[in-house]
């Protein structure tokens, strides 16, 4: 730390620090419009120019490339630092629109007023869409723009003179409006540097330099995956959120979680003043996302129109469901589930629910289940997977079962961008778990870090990896299993194991395994699960615990886990709980937040048990495929107007607080299941104690180790972690599954994953802007296979096994192995769902036919 | 391994033995000049006319090829060498001169006596020693061009016959120290060539003294300045002596690669340049072995974008690795992270030329020549409004006005209005300090100038400094990098007020808006941006008066588009049809005596005048007359944002320099 001397007051600060961040943090404001924190200065802009005491040849220097030293003194206001700013702003504003900027009266102009001193009334502020939120007219102000004489009023080229470029609104995401762009570069730096995409370039040179997509065409035929880490820092309106670029400034800030994947990237939601959030910005409170999060936070809660949500509870009236007050359709959802408690007994009932719900949600859904109704029969979609992998991972890195039942991994996912090696066993992290693979590629680019990748297809993490190994799909445990023993002669394989060599000779250099199994695929990611505890034990021994990240797909996998959704004693698990509604033991599902119907495999079988049962109670926000054939919806708000918590994949509790409130007929989740549990057991001690959200985590920490109270969670830092209680590592057998070869057929193996783009929500009601993307609802085929069966890039093709056939346009990518088809999970509904079996305890793969569509 | 010494002599026996058949041939051999400039003046159809006669006529000569000898004025150049010995040069060789040449070769008649210039070698009744040419009046000795016209520059042999690499051997074979040969080039008092003039002997230490053992050499052939071409001249005439000179600096810099940048608008200079490298790993000059010593060295051609900001060291670096052309942020100095963050050391293509005199003849002979402060010989590029467009290679400290009547004076006998040495970065200064400047840096420097990288264009009466600056702030501009706002920003106006100025439509504040760009541009990043003021604060000091006159609608040049118009004074002129033919807009319209110019579509190029010069006239336009028409200005981000294409420099009134304006062009249209 050394002082220095700002404006007259002294300040520490550590010496060699760019001086710009210094005086900011100081509390002074100043102009610096291409700056981006912790990034090399671009010193493009030139506007942060400083005074100071000694600097040659002029005391006049730019802050951003100037540092820290001892005894540095500085001014930032003095005549001549402002009229040397205002001079280089003033070359600023020549080329975008200023009349607001520069008139007396414009602190008394309200948007949507005529201009009474111009007529160009469309080039303003007040009619620009960052109108009071945009850093350039905050930066104009702060140096009096409107004292600087105008030199520029009227010459050829400056703005009002000249046709504006066209906008690209080409794509549902991004707005790139190039009028207004000061070419700050800040985003071209923002996609290179901090997101490691490149998809900004800066084209052209002298007065033609402009910032440019790609090659410069539309966005979308940019490398562009809509991260939105070019709109946080534009300073203008250049780069602008589609759908709610004209909202106006948000009227508050609400802190909050994305539920896109178990990353839980921290995001604030600003609001209206009605409570609809409006826009969304990354929230720094997570450590590990920070101020980086991607397409499905920045614009996932917006994937569902408010129109489209239920807003008021159903009921079956006969073929129909209609609309009835929400006691209405709690008082016949309570009669149907007594009526079959008392009929048949608790365990005819059983209760789904969801990685979407919140922690303290997911608690009281399980003491509705097992306290309030008396059944084991508790399970969400995926809890198959999990479970497998979880047991998987403890056996072999010794990890003890908490007393609540809960299995704890120790790994921070911040540990990834400090590695030294890493190993990614993934379908496609870069698509499954975005900004995951972006601390993985920070560690590749900014430690040079040795990055060695299984995925079964070519992702965009393959460029960054020493070594990628193509497994079968189904088979990675045994590809991660040669590489813990160094087996293998492949150039990859050999590539993969000389880095780690090194990592497990080193033991000071620092491994980290990133584990993301499918969703589908219970046995397939469990004996992943035990090679990749075999991997971490192979290279780090004892502390293998320490080294292995796991990476549900789902959001609140692991909260809902730690909160019990999962089968009781003799309970049964999903699979069971499908096959004992199609064979008649189970008479009544209790649906929460989920829709198995997009989520599970073996969707004929999953729509047969819903379609048996007697009773179908759901409690969803969105008339999903599920609603649609409940008896009773009740509705509840959208997951971004709920209080709560979620856990993320390195177990950070997450708070989450309402960004919006009721505008029609929908309850809370947390006030339904309330409401639910008093109702069905009126002689007990009424509602479970359940009075709002913050009272239900005070249950849940008293049950489960690691969880505390709101007063003591430090939102995104707090992690639910008990004391450490490991136990000895043990390497486990893998047993492979049947290859390619082995299960024969003429057909292609099926294989799924998530894709970017594709919202759940969208997905769930079957939307067909469910991806508005469109990138990526295709078939992806080798071109080998697609040639031998003759279909053509872009052909429509039948996907079929036995009678269920889906179409889908055909993709021709040599990315994915010959012998495979690609199809993203959510594609049309989760259509893709109805090819694979239900899932049991065997594998999940599925041989499907593959045809061209032939013309009519 | 074997010993430099040794191999060396290997080398140049075999050298020797070329030599001698080069200088004294079995039958007669006619050598054209081929260089950009030559080829720009028909030489390659004279190349094709000499060998089709040649085989035609079964003449018993021989062709060969040399670069030129600097009077490009005379260009398209050849000579003769016959058996004897004797070796005249002749130009200009135009198509219809060819058989003549041939004539002259195989008999001796003098056919050709009318062409002669001047005897390279031998003598001959009437004919003086090229030595004794006027426009070669300033030059001493060439030193290092001495060469360039004399030697085939694709021949290693000659290189090394005429004494070349034996530096380079001698100081392998006596294992001389690095520090050694640094501390000859500092007491020779070399500085950089490029324009910074930065002792290169001091530069090298730097290199020296950084970590690692992955240190680089570069050599900057982006030479991009208006008006300069000094380095164009050794790239296309002597390159083995730069791969010497970047040798020696390897040596004595501990680099074992090397990087040459050449513009990609010098494919002639690209191609010798590699040829030259071939040849010289081909004989073990370079490569993992230099000269059997065990020193290992390197050199790749890597070819410029077409961005004169690639002049910069940064730029350059940073184009070399495949990135965006444009300057970076310093520090850190490439000394300490230049490519590929490896210790870099930037040299001009002439900084390296004269390290392989230095080391041959040591520092006290290199300071034979020039000052105390500027030792040495310099490469100068004339052109402009002169009687003989050349180079010429003379002593610092030479008087410009010396070196003005070595050139023929003004041409036409007018008044030497200005000249800009140095590029458009440098200056601009009035055409009266000719008498007191000398060519060094020192009086350069006190008029707020500089000698940049030696081209210096000579401006006569016939142009107008606004026109002139309306040239140069576009130049400015378009080849702005686009990083600093006050750059690319602060040319776009300040090319927009000459403009206007020249359209008559100035106005007085603009004075004061044009010290605002100059105070602005200083907070720039590069040279570039800070020097791109220049020419505007030379003309505001120098030529103020000119440029008040334009706010009072006089243009005294007749240049300026809205000042000046074109009329028909003799209706009976029969150059007048070839005038409306000529005219680019058709501006020239109406039926034979009835010819008008129509103001609004005449761009004011006066091509009219070049090819009717009696017929039409320049007079000053009265109030009312029409703009030329312009395009609408297009968006920002689109190319020419003018809509019209940059002025050719015949319009300004000078005569076209060498080296181009930064954008890529065919070669044709080089002097």
């Amino acid at each position: 730390m050394v002082k220095i001397t700002v404006n007259d007051v002294e300040i520490e600060a550590d010496a060699g620090r760019r001086l710009v961040e210094v005086i900011k943090e100081a509390g002074v404001r100043i102009t610096n419009l291409c700056y981006i924190d912790g990034l090399e200065p671009y010193a493009g802009c030139r506007t942060c120019i400083v005074d100071i005491a000694g600097a040659r040849p002029t005391t006049l220097q730019l802050s951003c490339t100037a540092t820290v030293a001892e005894g540095m003194v500085v001014q930032t206001d003095t005549p001549e630092v402002k009229r040397a700013r205002q001079g280089v702003m003033s070359l600023i504003m020549a080329n975008h629109p200023d009349r607001c900027l520069t008139c007396h009266r414009r602190v008394h102009c309200q948007p949507g007023e005529i201009c009474l001193r111009d007529d160009v009334v469309t080039h303003r502020c007040l009619t620009c869409s960052k109108n009071y939120r945009c850093e350039l007219q905050t930066s104009t102000e702060l140096i009096d723009m409107g004292e600087f004489e105008e030199p520029w009023v009227g010459e050829t080229r400056s703005y009002y003179e000249t046709p504006p470029p066209e906008p690209d609104r080409a794509n549902p995401y991004l707005e790139f409006d190039p009028q207004m762009c000061i070419i700050c570069t800040r985003c071209v730096r923002a996609c290179a540097d901090v997101r490691h995409t490149g998809a900004i370039t800066l084209a052209g040179k002298g007065p033609s330099t402009a910032i440019a997509f790609g090659t410069g065409g539309p966005v979308h035929d940019s490398d562009c995956d809509f991260c939105g880490a070019c709109i946080d820092v534009c300073p203008t309106a250049t780069l602008m959120e589609k759908p709610n670029k004209w909202a106006g400034v948000p009227q508050d800030w609400s802190n909050s979680v994305c539920n896109g994947c178990a990353v839980g990237c921290t995001i604030s939601y600003g609001t209206q003043t009605d409570g609809r959030p409006m826009i969304v910005r990354p929230d720094r409170l997570n450590a590990f996302s920070r101020d980086q999060i991607c397409v499905r936070g920045r614009f996932g809660y917006d994937a569902v129109f408010e129109r489209e949500r239920l807003g008021r509870s159903l009921a079956r009236r006969g073929e129909r469901l209609l609309p009835v007050s929400f006691d209405e359709a709690l008082d016949e959802a309570v009669a149907k589930l007594n009526a079959i408690k008392q009929a048949h007994g608790p365990e005819a009932i059983a209760v789904l629910g969801s990685p979407l719900a919140t922690n303290e949600e997911a608690a009281t859904l399980v003491r509705i289940a097992r306290e309030v109704i008396g059944t084991p029969h508790i399970d969400f979609s995926h809890g198959a997977t999990h479970r497998a992998v979880m047991s998987a991972l403890a056996a072999g890195l010794g990890i003890a079962q908490q007393p609540a039942g809960t299995t704890q991994l120790p790994a921070s996912l911040t540990d990834i961008e400090t590695a030294d090696t890493i190993i990614v066993v993934a379908g496609d992290l870069e698509e499954s778990h975005q900004v995951a693979a972006l601390r993985v590629k920070d560690a590749v680019i900014k430690r040079s870090a040795r990055l060695v990748l299984v995925s079964t297809r070519w992702t965009e993490l393959v460029p960054f990896a020493t070594a990628w190994i193509q497994p079968e799909p189904g088979n990675e445990g045994v590809a991660v299993q040669a590489l813990a023993t160094g087996e293998g002669g492949g150039d990859a394989e050999t590539k993969a194991a000389a880095a780690l060599t090194r990592a497990r000779d080193n033991a000071e250099s620092a491994v980290a395994i990133v584990f993301a199994p499918n969703a589908v695929g219970a046995a397939e990611a469990g004996e992943a699960a035990k090679a990749v505890a075999n991997l971490a034990i192979a290279l780090r021994g004892d502390a293998a615990a320490n080294v292995v990240h796991y990476l549900p797909t789902d959001a609140n996998v692991v909260g809902i886990a730690d909160m019990g959704v999962a089968p009781g004693l003799n309970g049964h698990d999903f699979a069971g709980i499908i096959e004992a509604a199609r064979s008649g033991a189970i008479k009544a599902l209790l649906v929460h937040d989920d829709n198995p119907l997009l989520n599970a495999p073996g969707a004929a079988a999953v729509r047969a048990a819903f379609e048996a049962v007697d009773a179908l109670i759901v409690i969803d926000s969105l008339r999903s495929t599920t609603a649609e054939l409940a008896d009773v919806v009740l509705a509840e708000s959208p997951f971004f107007a709920k209080d709560g918590t979620i856990t993320t994949a390195d177990r950070r509790i997450v708070r989450q607080k309402p960004a919006s409130a009721a505008t029609r007929e929908e309850r809370d989740g947390l006030v339904i299941l309330s409401a639910l549990a008093t109702a069905l057991a009126p002689s007990s001690d009424g509602s479970l104690g359940v009075a709002d959200a913050a009272s239900v985590m005070v249950g849940i920490a008293a049950r489960v180790p690691g969880y505390v109270a709101y007063g003591d969670i430090r939102s995104g830092r707090t992690r639910a972690l008990a004391p450490a209680s490991a136990g000895a590592t043990r390497t486990q057998p893998v047993v492979a599954m049947a290859s390619m070869a082995q299960s024969g057929g003429d057909g292609l193996r099926l294989v799924t994953g998530r894709s970017l783009f594709t919202s759940w929500e969208g997905a769930s009601i079957h939307s067909e802007e469910a991806d508005k993307m469109h990138r990526e609802e295709s078939a992806v085929l080798h071109p080998a296979d697609a040639e031998a069966l003759g279909i053509r890039m872009g052909d429509a093709v039948v996907l079929a096994d036995g009678a269920t056939e889906v179409r889908i346009t055909a993709r021709l990518d040599n990315g994915v192995l010959q012998g495979t088809v690609y199809v993203p999970h959510y594609y049309d509904g989760g259509a893709i769902m109805a090819l694979l079996p239900l899932e049991g305890s065997g594998p999940a793969s599925a041989t499907v036919r593959v045809r061209a569509l032939q013309p009519a | 391994m074997g010993i430099p010494g040794d191999t060396y002599a290997t080398l140049r026996a075999n050298a020797d033995a070329v030599w001698e058949e080069w200088n004294r041939p079995l039958r007669p051999r006619i050598n054209l000049a081929e260089d950009t400039s030559s080829l720009a003046a028909g030489a390659h159809a004279v190349w094709v006319a000499l060998n089709r006669r040649a085989e035609e006529r079964g003449a018993a000569i021989d062709l060969g090829g040399t670069a030129g000898y600097g009077l490009q004025w005379l260009n398209p150049l050849a000579d003769i060498t016959w058996p004897d010995g004797t070796r005249i040069l002749y130009g200009p060789v135009t198509l219809d001169a060819v058989d003549m040449l041939i004539d002259e070769a195989v008999g001796r008649t003098g056919a050709a006596d009318r062409l002669a210039i001047g005897t390279l070698a031998g003598s001959r009744a009437g004919i003086a020693s090229i030595e004794a040419h006027p426009f070669l009046a300033e030059e001493r000795e060439r030193r290092l061009t001495v060469r360039v016209g004399r030697t085939d520059p694709a021949s290693l042999e000659h290189y090394i016959a005429t004494g070349g690499y034996f530096a380079t051997a001698r100081a392998l074979d006596r294992h001389m120290e690095p520090q050694a040969i640094r501390q000859v080039v500092i007491d020779a008092g070399l500085w950089g060539r490029g324009g910074a003039a930065f002792p290169a002997g001091v530069k090298w230490n730097f290199l020296a003294g950084a970590p690692g053992d992955e240190h680089v050499l570069v050599c900057n052939a982006d030479e991009g300045d208006p008006g300069g071409w000094a380095n164009r001249v050794l790239l296309e005439g002597d390159p083995h002596l730069i791969v010497e000179g970047m040798l020696i600096a390897a040596l004595a810099s501990n680099a074992h690669y090397g990087y040459i940048y050449i513009r990609s608008e010098y494919p002639l200079a690209v191609e010798r340049m590699r040829a030259a490298i071939r040849d010289a790993e081909a004989a073990g000059i370079l490569g993992n072995d230099v000269l059997g010593s065990g020193f290992r060295c390197t050199f790749e051609i890597v070819m410029g974008a077409g961005a004169y900001v690639c002049g910069d060291e940064t730029g350059l670096i940073s184009s070399l690795q495949d990135g965006r052309g444009m300057p970076r942020i310093k520090p850190p100095f490439p000394a300490n992270a230049g490519v590929l963050l490896k210790p870099t050391n930037v040299n001009n293509v002439e900084t390296y030329a004269n390290v392989p005199l230095i080391l041959m003849h040591g520092a006290e002979w290199y300071r034979q020549y020039g000052t105390q402060a500027d030792s040495g010989t310099k490469i100068f590029s004339l052109s402009g409004n002169i009687e003989r467009v050349g180079w010429m290679e003379t002593p610092f400290g030479t008087p410009l006005k010396a070196v003005l009547a070595a050139c023929g004076g003004v041409a036409g006998g007018g008044v030497l209005k200005a000249i800009q040495p140095g590029g458009p970065l440098i200056g601009y200064l009035p055409g009266r300090l000719v008498d007191t400047l000398t060519l060094e840096r020192a009086p350069f420097a006190a008029q707020g100038a500089g000698l940049g990288s030696g081209g210096i264009v000579f401006i006569g009466a016939g142009s107008c400094s606004v026109d002139l600056n309306v040239l140069f702030a576009e130049f400015v501009e378009l080849e702005s990098c686009g990083r600093c706002t006050t750059c690319h920003g602060g040319n776009q106006r300040m090319h927009e007020i000459f403009r206007r100025t020249g359209d008559g439509l100035g106005r007085t504040e603009d004075r004061h808006n044009l010290e605002l760009i100059a105070s602005t541009l200083q907070f720039s990043n590069c040279a570039h941006g800070q020097l791109s003021p220049t020419i505007m604060r030379n003309t505001l000091r120098h030529f103020e008066a000119e440029y008040n006159a334009h706010l009072h609608g006089t243009c005294e040049a007749l240049r300026c588009p809205g000042l000046a118009r074109f009329r028909i004074t003799d209706q009976s002129d029969p150059s007048l049809v070839e005038a409306q033919a000529i005219c680019p807009t058709g501006a020239i319209v109406g039926e034979a005596g009835n010819r008008i110019v129509e103001d609004s579509a005449c761009i004011r190029c006066g091509a009219c005048t070049d090819v009717a010069p009696r017929a039409i006239v320049r007079e000053a336009a009265p109030a009312g007359t029409e703009l030329p028409r312009r395009a609408p200005a297009a968006p920002p981000g689109t190319a020419s944002a003018f809509g019209v294409p940059p002025l050719s420099w015949q319009a300004t009134g000078l005569a076209r320099p060498e080296g181009g304006m930064g954008g890529p062009a065919p070669i044709t249209l080089f002097v």
